[in-house]
């Protein structure tokens, strides 16, 4: 037979209980859970939005009229576009004072079969100019991409080597990304003569229009340079016609940023709310539990327990409810983070990038913590009571 | 109300609402010919089933039966986790319907039921009959 210690003397109580026990680490576990999905959630995006400020190089965009939220949509929510203007812009751009560098890229967004594939953008890369994407490809891929050739997106299917079928035409995987947390993630890379070759099957009637396009123009002006000067030169150049948008890339920082914010605070106010409800239902349970109690506690002081070891009874049945309720919320909490990823970041359509295992224990742990003390910290009204009862009062209330 | 009374309605209701989720709720690719992930949603549903049996039968058992077909119950839920992972699993491209979202919904759904069987059969392992 085992010793009579705290801890099992504890655990044959909450056992005893079993339903209450279970309600209260359930509540303990919601709470959890939305504090790790919360947190998790607040991470990654932050991670996204780092990653956005590394990569994205250019200071402007220069994209069709009208596509100025279809680029967005490219960049940050993989959400594939077609959209071209005339390739003598890159010219006009290069030639304005103040720009030190100037790229374009050209899209194709690829077929949608029903429900089986799914649309990914393809962008035909100007490599000898390029200054935005090239410079981390590098880091997997240190040569220029041959015709047939295509470098893919973390989420892309298909291992270095295989071959990917678009349009008809069979391609080459030569590297992978890492995860980026971007669009990119969705996106097909590959030279301009292999997108343009692509174009033809894709949209035989526009071949002539996209062989003399281009989709976006990347432009990174010379220090001190303000980007919207840029613009305005560009525009005086060209006249009222010109049929451009621009696109910011602070504009789309601070925009990002802004919307970062608003989800953090609702997601830390929504697990403030319930910490605070689940510490108020706890309150509730425990001081009545004592009341209930009061003799089973005068008993086990009439038997020789110091009031010492009654309080750490309680504490010990409190912190094991906790640890019962914050082990299966932060479990839930993990496996809901690393299954809906994908999901995650389409819905809520910015940068979004995993966290590393090092950021996915801290806030584990951190959680943990948070969620363990729950308990306990609702129980301290009870063991306060505890404190201040006789054992002769205690055995002798209620009768009459 | 006897002890496993509660375990059997507990996990009707488990059962029938996971077939029907399963059956109604979950996306899976509609093609003439029939893909991984609809053979998956398939034998999902045959383990729903299975649990929607298991909490009838729980009603006109004893006690201790129940408990057993409670921790059958756990390994149900292992199943179905299996099941949408090494056993069939979805399509094979992440950014499939199936993939990134049925299947995630598959696991956090078994692992629910892993949970909750679990805790009801040390529920049912503490009534003296």
């Amino acid at each position: 037979m085992k010793p009579l210690s705290i801890r099992v003397l504890a655990w044959a109580n909450l056992s005893q209980k079993t339903f209450r026990t279970l309600a209260l680490a359930f509540i303990v576990a919601i709470f959890s859970f939305m504090l790790y999905v919360g947190s998790m959630v607040s991470v990654n995006l932050n991670n996204g939005i780092e990653s956005l400020s590394a990569r994205l190089g250019a200071d402007l965009l220069v994209v069709p009229q009208g596509e100025g939220k279809k680029i967005e949509s490219v960049l940050l929510r993989a959400n594939p576009s077609n959209f071209y203007l005339p390739d003598t812009l890159l010219r006009e751009v290069r030639q304005l004072p103040g720009v030190e560098k100037a790229s374009a890229q050209l899209f194709l967004a690829s077929l949608e079969a029903q429900c089986c594939t799914v649309k990914v953008q393809l962008i035909g890369l100007d490599q000898k100019s390029d200054f935005v994407v090239t410079p981390w490809m590098r880091q997997s891929f240190d040569r220029d991409l041959q015709d047939g050739e295509v470098i893919v997106g973390d989420y892309i299917f298909g291992a270095i080597g295989d071959n990917i079928k678009f349009f008809n035409h069979e391609l080459k995987i030569v590297s992978r990304l890492a995860p980026t947390g971007m669009g990119f993630d969705s996106s097909v890379f590959m030279n301009m003569n292999t997108l343009r070759e692509l174009a033809k099957t894709a949209m035989p009637d526009r071949v002539e229009e996209i062989n003399h396009s281009h989709s976006a123009i990347l432009v990174r002006v010379k220090q001190g340079v303000d980007p919207i000067s840029i613009s305005d030169q560009l525009l005086d150049r060209l006249g009222l016609g010109a049929d451009v948008n621009f696109v910011f890339a602070s504009n789309m920082m601070s925009d990002t940023a802004d919307k970062l914010r608003s989800i953090t605070t609702f997601l830390y106010g929504l697990a403030g709310g319930l910490w605070v409800i689940a510490a108020a239902i706890m309150f509730i349970v425990f001081a009545f539990a004592f009341n209930e109690r009061q003799k089973e506690f005068a008993t086990l002081r009439a038997l020789g327990a110091s009031k010492a070891k009654v309080i750490r009874l309680v504490l010990t049945e409190s912190f094991m409810t906790s640890a019962m309720g914050t082990a299966v919320g932060v479990l839930f909490g993990v496996l809901v983070m690393s299954l809906f990823t994908v999901s995650i970041s389409k819905t809520i359509g910015l940068p979004y990038l995993a966290p590393t295992v090092a950021e996915t224990v801290q806030v584990a742990v951190l959680t943990f913590i948070a969620g363990l003390v729950t308990c306990p910290l609702a129980s301290i009204q009870t063991i306060w009571r505890i404190s201040r009862r006789d054992i002769y009062t205690s055995l002798r209330e209620g009768e009459a | 109300m006897r002890p496993n009374m509660i375990s059997g309605f507990l996990m009707v209701l488990i059962g029938a609402a996971f077939t029907l989720a399963v059956m109604f709720g979950l996306d899976y690719c509609q093609t003439a010919k029939p893909m991984k992930c609809f053979w998956m949603i398939r034998a999902e549903v045959g383990v729903g089933l299975m649990i929607l049996l298991s909490g009838i039968a729980m009603k006109f058992v004893h006690v201790k039966t129940a408990l057993g077909l409670q921790i059958a119950n756990v390994m149900m839920g292992g199943m179905i986790v299996a099941l949408a992972t090494v056993l069939i699993g979805p399509c094979i491209k992440p950014q499939m319907i199936c993939n990134h979202w049925t299947q995630s919904l598959l696991i956090i759904m078994g692992v629910a039921v892993m949970l909750i069987a679990a805790a009801d059969a040390w529920r049912l392992s503490k009534v003296e009959e």
